[in-house]
């Protein structure tokens, strides 16, 4: 295997040799790849075992597939990322219905392809962590993007500010009442009336903890009578590490608390109160 | 729904003999990975 090994690296250093970060690159990849097939077995055993009861525990009305994801055409729909992805990567999807309200989740990788100009291919990645899709409880004929305020919390009031009506591509800015969430989100929408309709001081205040709760960036939009919600963790949820103890109670809690936050949405914005007025 | 404390004894408790019998596995996969990094980075 030593051997192996070695005369893989020889033949890459003949290729790379005034590179030596290349070299580190692919010993990284490699090291990375045969991590991954090395813990396979053992990462589907856990969540045979764990995650999956877990979520029948949460509510038996949901089903679980540990290899299946949200469907592509449900993170375009959601209009909260412009890119259009290359490459859509995703696990453990969850989807039921909970207090008569539809709802499904999985964890999504979605990648961009770019090609330099010595035609070599580089992915960047355009949104990695939990989405979740799920029926809203009003009735809306356009769309509502909720986004974290990057601009104004890294450039300032003005400078931000000015950012921000200039994303040509979001649509219309607008401006919310409550200052709590203009400091945290930034709103763009098609219909001003409806973006105000939707986002009620009570869901703006909902929308504030359920961020505090998740301590990740936060993007909902509210499309066509659903609500989307991308929690941007940058990372692969529900993945056991080999050098954690499962019975370590931090370990645990934070596999619980994910799944909870991510099912609970339903009761934490209240998608079960029924408001049918339409505009 | 369940409460986060519900969950959290639910996983001590309903899941306590899968769990143990994971962590032996656990162990095993950890030291197989540890060997391959030793065989990987002092190649």
């Amino acid at each position: 295997m030593e051997y192996f090994f070695l005369l893989i690296d020889l033949m890459i250093f003949s290729f790379f040799q005034n590179n030596l970060s290349w070299l580190l690159f692919i010993n990284i990849a490699a090291g990375s790849f045969v991590y991954k097939f090395l813990i396979k077995d053992y990462s589907q055993e856990f969540k045979d075992k764990v995650i999956s009861p877990l979520v029948s525990e949460i509510d038996k009305n949901l089903i679980y597939k540990k290899d299946v994801h949200v469907e592509e055409f449900k993170f375009i729909n959601s209009r909260l990322f412009p890119e259009i992805p290359d490459k859509l990567e995703g696990n453990d999807y969850i989807s039921g219905i909970i207090d008569n309200v539809k709802i499904e989740l999985s964890d999504l990788h979605a990648k961009k392809k770019h090609t330099n100009s010595h035609g070599k291919d580089n992915w960047s990645t355009i949104f990695q962590g939990l989405f979740i899709v799920s029926q809203f409880n009003k009735n809306f004929s356009g769309s509502t993007v909720v986004l974290p305020d990057i601009a104004q919390n890294s450039f300032g009031n003005l400078i931000g500010s000015w950012l921000q009506s200039h994303n040509s591509n979001r649509g219309e800015l607008i401006k919310m009442d409550s200052p709590e969430f203009e400091k945290e989100f930034v709103v763009y929408g098609n219909n001003q009336i409806e973006a105000r309709y939707i986002l009620t001081n009570s869901l703006m205040q909902k929308l504030l903890e359920f961020k505090k709760k998740s301590r990740h960036n936060l993007y909902v939009s509210f499309v066509f009578n659903h609500i989307y919600i991308a929690i941007d963790y940058g990372r692969d949820l529900f993945e056991p590490s080999v050098f954690k103890a499962l019975l370590e109670y931090k370990v645990a809690i934070e596999y619980i608390k994910t799944l909870h936050l991510a099912i609970g949405v339903v009761e934490e914005l209240k998608l079960n109160k029924k408001l049918w007025s339409k505009l | 729904m369940k409460s986060l404390s519900e969950l959290t004894d639910f996983y001590y408790e309903n899941l306590h003999p899968a769990i143990e019998d994971l962590e032996k596995k656990r162990k095993h996969v950890k030291s197989r990975v540890f060997l391959f990094g030793v065989f990987f980075f002092t190649d």
